[in-house]
């Protein structure tokens, strides 16, 4: 279930947070709250120079609370935006991936916005690490994807010069 | 197969979106663009045209991933269509960045 490796190579046992946000409104509602948080923390100090603004997608009525995307940006100065879909846990490890596509059209269309999509289980874990990968991505810097084993795309800049994940610290 | 198109591509087209079925070092797609919003009949033939078009390894290992995209075309019908701007992301659990994105770039969709 998604990447499972830290420092050492052996699996990470996480805290997950609202696990049951699929079945629950309330939960729903809280991780919903939560990344709108984690993004205004990302984005802080580039709200005003690039004009992030939210929610970018799910436009329809009544919404279908499934997770995808459970948060979404754009910035249509950057032309870039964030894509957040939140899964259901299926077990106790880490699962997290990020990597870089396209909306409305190819990168040489000057109308199409680049996007950053983060697939996680939400804990404590991952978001750390998608604090850190939307903060670079907010600021309009690139982003560096490197695919682990069994094709997880996750940022480089969470990964050790050994090519495993950095020991977790406090978030920035 | 022949792609059943609806109309020739064409980024002027009011109504436009693609499907695609991605994965690290694997990309294919069917889009369409066209003046009228897309019928969500001609939804479910694209997203066939593609699980159809693809090699039968990738297209399995995508399976449910399909049927998560059909299930979000009626859905999404049953309430009108949907639009302006909506993407989805089936990912296949446990199979890296294996996944089927149903994508409406501008318009209308699946009416």
């Amino acid at each position: 279930v998604g990447v499972r490796l830290n420092e050492r190579g052996s699996r990470i046992v996480v805290t997950t947070l609202f696990p049951r946000f699929l079945e629950d409104p309330a939960e729903y509602k809280q991780s919903e709250g939560f990344w709108v948080d984690l993004w205004g923390r990302a984005e802080r100090y580039t709200r005003e120079e690039f004009r992030w603004s939210h929610p970018w997608l799910e436009n329809w009525s009544p919404p279908l609370r499934d997770g995808n995307p459970i948060f979404s940006a754009r910035s249509l100065v950057l032309r870039r935006g964030v894509r957040v879909v939140q899964l259901e846990p299926l077990g106790p490890n880490l699962d997290f991936q990020a990597w870089l596509d396209n909306f409305g059209g190819d990168v040489t269309n000057p109308r199409s916005i680049q996007e950053l999509v983060i697939a996680c289980v939400l804990s404590e874990e991952s978001a750390r690490l998608s604090l850190g990968v939307m903060s670079q991505w907010a600021q309009g810097h690139s982003i560096s994807l490197d695919y682990r084993e069994g094709g997880f795309p996750v940022p480089t800049h969470a990964l050790d010069s050994a090519g495993s994940y950095r020991r977790f610290g406090s978030a920035a | 197969l022949a792609a059943p198109r609806p109309s020739v591509l064409s980024p002027m087209e009011p109504h436009r979106g693609r499907f695609q079925a991605q994965a690290h070092g694997f990309e294919a797609s069917e889009r369409w663009a066209q003046g009228t919003p897309l019928q969500a009949l001609m939804g479910h033939h694209l997203l066939s045209y593609l699980e159809d078009k693809i090699p039968r390894k990738q297209a399995d290992l995508r399976r449910d991933g399909f049927l998560k995209a059909h299930d979000l075309i009626d859905r999404l019908a049953s309430q009108g269509g949907g639009g302006p701007e909506i993407k989805k992301t089936f990912l296949v659990r446990g199979g890296g960045s294996r996944r089927v994105d149903v994508e409406v770039w501008a318009g209308w969709a699946f009416v």
